[in-house]
């Protein structure tokens, strides 16, 4: 088991970039190869430690083995762990653009709050975020129909604009609401809100189950109704209590599955 | 209104010019010539000929930069090339930006500094129709050239988009009054309709006018393509309107033999943003299983398009391209201009052609106030206030050639009709120089 | 500069050279038959020796690439390479940028490549396009078959004056000849309509495929074109199309040929997409045999392949109904530009897979077609790039028609379905083509195909355009080393352009401007002049911009390369 602590010291308004630094290609790093690591801000490269102090721990024989811990604000830092495939990131504050981007399996989890584009494409592996994230999360690449395609995210608060546009596989759970067009041009996948949503979720899926356990604030005409349905079973998945269970978006012939909460949306009725 | 006389004191008549106002580029402008000077021209609308007219008022006429009281005075032009090339060569996160109503030849050394100091290169279209780019690139791109449209269109519709105010001539020249070869009575042979919750002056002249309820596009257009599938609509009123019309509608559209859609910020704009156009885009191609339809975003400078097609073929990605790192990247939010000065990333601004300080929300330009901003344009505007070094560049169509792309990507080549101000210099020489110099300065610290 | 290439293994089909120990010298960037002691001498001992590749038919050039690459920066995310001290960064996997296109190709010993299909009203953004591309010539063609003026003339049977058009557009758009993409199709695409069959009137014009390709055909061997017409037949794509292919090169076979140097009247573009036997995607079958039978027979004809490469690309044609079909079809994101007056365009991004029985139907008509045609003078190479598969897979075509044993391979071990080897004959053809015959259909065929008599051969005067691949023809077996003759075929050892090598050891070393290839026809001037007073009237009216604006100005051709004709009487 290998530890790396970067403890941020220096802030930086230029973002740094933290695509080289995941389990795969430093889990046999020393804490001497940290210290000289250049890492890229803007057009430049500059010392990791002018902007972290680094302590390494216990070694790896790859990239499983590696946790590693960004002990405070990371809000200026992107793309961490992205592409990671095995092993554990863990930041102790808020993570910047591109957290798990592209990522194939192992553990991302943001103790605050997560910038736009969390776990865009995402592959496998597991994101889990105490805050709230911003638009777009889970999503695809701009004109990538094939969006993420497996793995899990959490989100404990509250999620923007877009959230998994272009789905494809995975599963995404939202504790807290969401705001427009969650699931739009899905294919695949489960995303769970249980909070409240502002409008439109679902917009031009084409198949995948969005299900939301709080108030829905407007339904597109793409969904037709089927009526109620009582703890019902979708994608292997056993839910409990009453839905209003929608099939859509019939604008692309979709055979989505939409479930509200029938308690929550009675107007619905 | 008073009667003008028509101007008869002139030496030359220079036709065929191309406008360099809006994404119509109406290439059959005449102008007036009096010794090296513009005194009238013919066949443009109020916006272009204003432009042309006016262009004394304020006219940007000599390098300047701030002095140790923070006004700007007037420099040498190698002082001011030599200021700005160092800013440019030592910056970490340089942002250059405009570049929509410069012709292409400027560009090319614009892309080449970009790519020699790893920089984000961007251009209106981030702060205007990026959202349909994002669209496009997600469902498909229906387009046609607008003579398509005069030749062949029994309907046309204008949403989010009021060209009676913004493109003035799109109608006259182009999409509803002109004889088209299938359409030789004109105006009487098309149906116009506008989509708009306003009444413009748009709405005005439109034989059906659409009020759908503010931020409701994406709502209705779903609607629209729900009738297309046999659905019946469940609420008696979406989006604001009325369901009657939108069955109506939807039967007028499907049974036309060619409907065009033009769309402008209304769209891109409005709540749902790319998702508005996203839409409208396929319903359009929807629409095609029953007749022909066609769509073109109503671009909104004379090279914005102009700029996007010019990345494209250089370095495949349309605007907000980011360097740094030795190899283009395009990551909407994250390299394009308005999040890199939300965010404080952007140290060094080059802005050319363009008018941020008269355009950027105000949160951006309050970091334009910290950082230093080069300028390189004909006019002192909002933006000149927020420079700290000029460079008066010269007028694209009327003192400098060059190629433009027209909203439909129909490439022309814009002609001059009389010399720059001698203290000016092109737009293409100026950006240039900033590569060459910055070029000196690497090479020298290697 | 001179230059002497020495004993390498020569292969230069159009001066009869197969395979011999021979040394190439050039001096100011031409091929002469001595040098000085002074030369520089490039040491390619046993290695093969080329002209530099002349693709017949690309598209890299022109609007609907931009279209292509601005709708798709998931293809443009795909390529991308960082910059070098020598070259730009590049982007793109089946719609590479410019810069990228140029680098590729001379990677691969190309020296001249067309651009295939280009609408005059936006020519300049072709032109600004192959000013951007690095390194290799490029010859456009402009669009003919849909264009409203032709249409007229040939209702008429006005061919003197559609010769002269045809002339004065030459020049107006700087191009090299006289392209036609679904003849009557793409206008009734207009109204969202297609032809079937070159006897189906277009809309409203009420002319056919079989007069306008007839009509193109006698106007270019009137002006004596150094190309012939190069024509994509209706339709493309759909079973039981191959009819129409041989309609389509027999109707017009009586025309006789003015050139001395090409041997053909028509070229048969991409035609695999024209070769489906059955009448639906359920009973499709091959139809090359029919197809490659009347070329056998009939030396009026030439073709180039199509050949589908298996890969996630992107099909962009002038096809435009066909490509709303392929959007119908597939669901992928359509994209679609209709050009007034002239003609129409699509764009649909397609996944070829060897899993898909269709897919691998077609991968085996391409390969089919050419190992059934004899002459190898009337085949090309191409993938219709992008449309079947992306240029840079030429080396691997090459490798599988040189390999039997890799052709079974993919067939047994179900690399491609079943499909392949029921449904075509490409199970029972065990012909392999030789390096003499890949260099025939690589280089020396395409350029007389284009009445290029400068490039595509290493004899004396020619441009010194030369390849050079790391293979030892007398010490290896193509049949039996697929792999390494795609790997060497992608990274040229050298590729020397205009006598500067451009590229060493795969990479680029030098780049240099491309030249823009167009014809420019003598001696039609009174003809041309009268002919465009004739129809401006209508171009003023129904065009939206003005004819003084219309044309390519010279500054966007350079540095040019005119064929200068003169146009017989």
């Amino acid at each position: 088991m290998k530890q790396i602590t970067l403890t941020p010291k220096k802030f930086s308004s230029i973002a740094l970039e933290f695509d080289e630094l995941i389990p795969d290609e430093i889990y046999n790093w020393d804490e001497a190869e940290f210290e000289k690591y250049m890492v890229p801000i803007g057009n430049t490269r500059f010392p990791l430690n002018d902007y972290f102090d680094i302590e390494v721990k216990g070694s790896a024989q790859g990239p499983e083995d590696v946790k590693m811990v960004i002990d405070g604000n990371a809000g200026r830092v992107k793309y961490i762990g992205c592409k990671m495939s095995a092993g554990e990131i863990i930041v102790n504050g808020d993570a910047d653009l591109q957290a798990g981007a592209e990522m194939t399996g192992g553990s991302l989890t943001i103790n605050g709050n997560a910038e736009s584009y969390v776990g865009r494409e995402m592959k496998g592996g597991e994101i889990t975020i105490k805050g709230n994230v911003k638009e777009y999360a889970g999503t695809s690449y701009i004109g990538e129909w094939r969006g993420m395609s497996g793995g899990v995210i959490n989100i404990h608060g509250n999620a923007g604009k877009q959230l998994a546009d272009a789905m494809s596989g995975g599963e995404i759970y939202v504790k807290g609401n969401c705001d427009i067009l969650a699931g739009i041009h899905m294919t695949k996948g489960f995303i769970q809100i249980d909070g409240d949503v502002t409008r439109w979720p679902g917009g031009q899926m084409k198949n995948g189950v969005i299900v939301i356990n709080g108030k829905l604030g407007r339904l597109l005409e793409g969904f037709e109704s089927e009526g109620i349905v009582a703890d019902p079973e979708v994608d292997g998945r056993q839910l409990t209590g009453r839905y209003i269970k929608y099939n859509g978006d019939i604008g692309v012939n979709g055979k989505g599955t939409l479930l509200l909460s029938a308690e929550k949306n009675r107007s619905l009725l | 209104m008073a009667y003008e006389e028509p101007i008869t004191d002139y030496d030359k008549i220079v036709e065929n010019c191309t406008c360099a106002f809006c994404g119509s580029n109406c290439d059959d402008l005449d102008i007036l010539v009096k010794e090296n000077s513009v005194v009238g021209v013919r066949h443009a609308c109020r916006l272009g000929a204003s432009k042309i007219m006016e262009d004394e008022d304020q006219r940007l006429k000599v390098p300047m930069m701030r002095d140790e009281n923070g006004e700007l005075v007037e420099v040498e032009w190698d002082t001011a090339l030599d200021a700005a090339a160092e800013l440019i060569a030592s910056s970490i996160r340089p942002l250059f930006y405009g570049w929509s109503e410069t012709n292409i030849e400027t560009m090319k050394p614009g892309l080449e500094l970009t790519e020699l100091v790893g920089a984000v290169i961007d251009n209106q279209a981030t702060i205007c129709h990026g959202p349909t780019v994002q669209a496009v690139q997600n469902v498909g791109y229906p387009l046609m050239t607008l003579g398509e449209v005069k030749n062949r269109a029994d309907m046309v519709v204008y949403t989010g988009s009021n060209p009676m105010n913004a493109h003035p001539r799109h109608l006259s020249r182009y999409t509803t009054y002109p004889k088209g070869w299938f359409r030789k009575r004109g105006r009487y042979d098309r149906t116009l309709v506008t989509w708009d919750p306003k009444y413009s002056d748009t709405a005005k002249l439109s034989d059906i006018w659409i009020p759908f309820e503010e931020n409701g596009d994406y709502e209705f257009v779903n609607a629209i393509r729900a009738v297309l599938k046999g659905k019946k609509l469940t609420k008696d009123v979406i989006a604001g309107i009325p369901i009657e019309d939108i069955y109506e509608l939807t039967e007028k559209m499907k049974n036309t033999q060619f409907g065009a859609l033009f769309f402008g910020l209304g769209l891109t704009h409005t709540l749902s943003k790319q998702r508005n156009i996203d839409i409208a885009i396929q319903l359009i191609q929807d629409l095609n299983k029953y007749s022909k339809w066609v769509l073109l975003p109503m671009r909104g400078h004379f090279n914005v398009n102009g700029f996007n097609i010019f990345m494209s073929y250089e370095m495949g990605f349309p605007y907000g391209v980011d360097f740094c790192r030795g190899y283009p990247r395009y990551m909407i939010g994250e390299t394009t201009t308005i999040d890199l000065l939300n965010r404080k990333e952007a140290d060094v601004f080059l802005v050319i052609a363009a008018d941020p300080g008269a355009h950027f929300p105000s949160g951006a330009n309050m970091h334009l106030v910290d950082i230093p901003v080069i300028q390189i344009d004909i006019h002192w505007g909002p933006t000149t206030e927020l420079a700290d070094i000029v460079l008066p560049g010269t007028f694209v169509g009327v003192e400098t050639e060059g190629t433009s792309y027209r909203m439909d990507s129909v490439p022309l080549h814009m002609k001059k009709a009389i010399d720059p101000p001698e203290t000016c210099r092109e737009d293409e020489w100026i950006v240039t120089e900033l590569l060459n110099r910055v070029k000196k300065i690497k090479e020298a610290s290697k | 500069m001179e230059y002497i290439l020495k004993n390498g293994i020569v292969y230069d089909p159009i001066n009869e050279v197969n395979g011999e120990k021979k040394d190439v010298m050039f001096k100011d960037g031409k091929i002469v038959d001595n040098v000085s002691d002074s030369a520089k001498v490039l040491d390619v001992t046993d290695k093969l020796v080329m002209a530099a590749g002349v693709d017949v038919h690309c598209h890299l050039a022109g609007p609907k690439l931009c279209v292509g690459r601005l709708y798709r920066p998931e293809d443009e995310r795909r390529g991308v390479k960082p910059k070098t001290d020598i070259t730009r960064a590049e982007t793109g996997f089946s719609i590479p940028s410019c810069p990228a296109t140029g680098y590729r190709y001379s990677r691969m010993g190309y020296g001249t490549v067309v651009e295939a299909a280009v609408p005059p009203l936006e020519a300049k953004h072709t032109h600004e396009e192959i000013i951007a591309i690095p390194n290799i010539d490029i010859p456009p063609l402009p669009l003919f078959g849909n264009n409203w003026f032709v249409m007229q003339f040939v209702k008429e049977g006005n061919i003197e004056d559609l010769a002269a058009f045809v002339s004065a557009w030459l020049k107006i758009t700087k191009g090299y000849g006289v392209k036609l993409v679904n003849p009557c199709g793409s206008e009734a695409w207009g109204w969202g309509m297609n032809v079937h069959g070159i006897d189906d009137p277009a809309p409203y014009w009420d002319v056919t495929a079989r007069e306008v390709i007839r009509g193109l055909a006698e106007a270019n061997e009137m002006l004596g074109l150094p190309h012939s017409i190069h024509v994509h037949p209706n339709d493309l794509g759909h079973p039981g199309n191959f009819p129409t292919t041989i309609k389509t090169i027999d109707c017009m076979k009586d025309i006789k040929k003015n050139s001395e140097y090409r041997n053909q009247t028509i070229h048969l573009t991409h035609a695999q997409f024209h070769c489906y036997d059955g009448t639906s995607w359920r009973d499709v079958t091959s139809g090359a045999e029919p197809v490659a039978d009347y070329i056998n027979k009939h030396d009026h004809v030439t073709m180039d392949m199509g050949q589908v490469t298996l890969d996630e690309t992107t099909t962009m044609t002038a096809d435009g109904p066909m490509e709303y079909d392929l959007f119908e079809l597939t669901g992928l994101k359509w994209a679609n530009k209709d050009i007034e007056l002239e003609t129409a365009s699509g764009l649909v991004p397609f996944i070829y897979s060897g899993k898909n029985p269709v897919h691998s139907l077609q991968w085996a008509i391409g390969l089919e077609l050419a190992l059934t045609i004899k002459n190898t003078w009337q085949v090309a190479l191409t993938t219709d790039s992008p449309n079947a598969g992306p240029f840079i897979r030429y080396p691997r075509v090459i490798s599988w028609l040189m390999s039997n044993q890799r052709r079974m391979e993919m067939m047994d071990n179900k690399e491609v379905h079943g499909w392949a080897a029921r449904k075509s004959a490409l199970a029972t053809l065990d012909r392999e083509y030789d390096f003499y015959d890949i260099a025939t259909i690589t280089r020396a065929g395409p350029s007389k195909i284009y009445g290029f008599k400068d490039r595509g051969h290493l004899g004396a005067g020619a441009l010194a355009d030369i390849a050079v691949y790391d293979l030892e023809p007398n010490n290896f077996d193509p049949s039996i080393n697929a792999a390494a003759v795609e790997k060497a075929f992608g990274n040229a050892l050298y590729t020397i352009k205009d006598g500067e090598v451009l590229v060493k050891d795969g990479e680029i070393v030098k780049v240099v401007s491309s030249k823009h290839v167009w014809t420019n026809v003598q001696g039609m001037e009174e003809e041309e002049k009268r002919v465009l007073e004739q129809i401006m009237p209508m171009f003023n009216k129904y065009y939206t911009v003005k004819f003084e604006n219309y044309k390519v100005h010279d500054h966007y051709a350079e540095p040019s390369c005119e064929y200068k004709i003169n146009a017989s009487k």
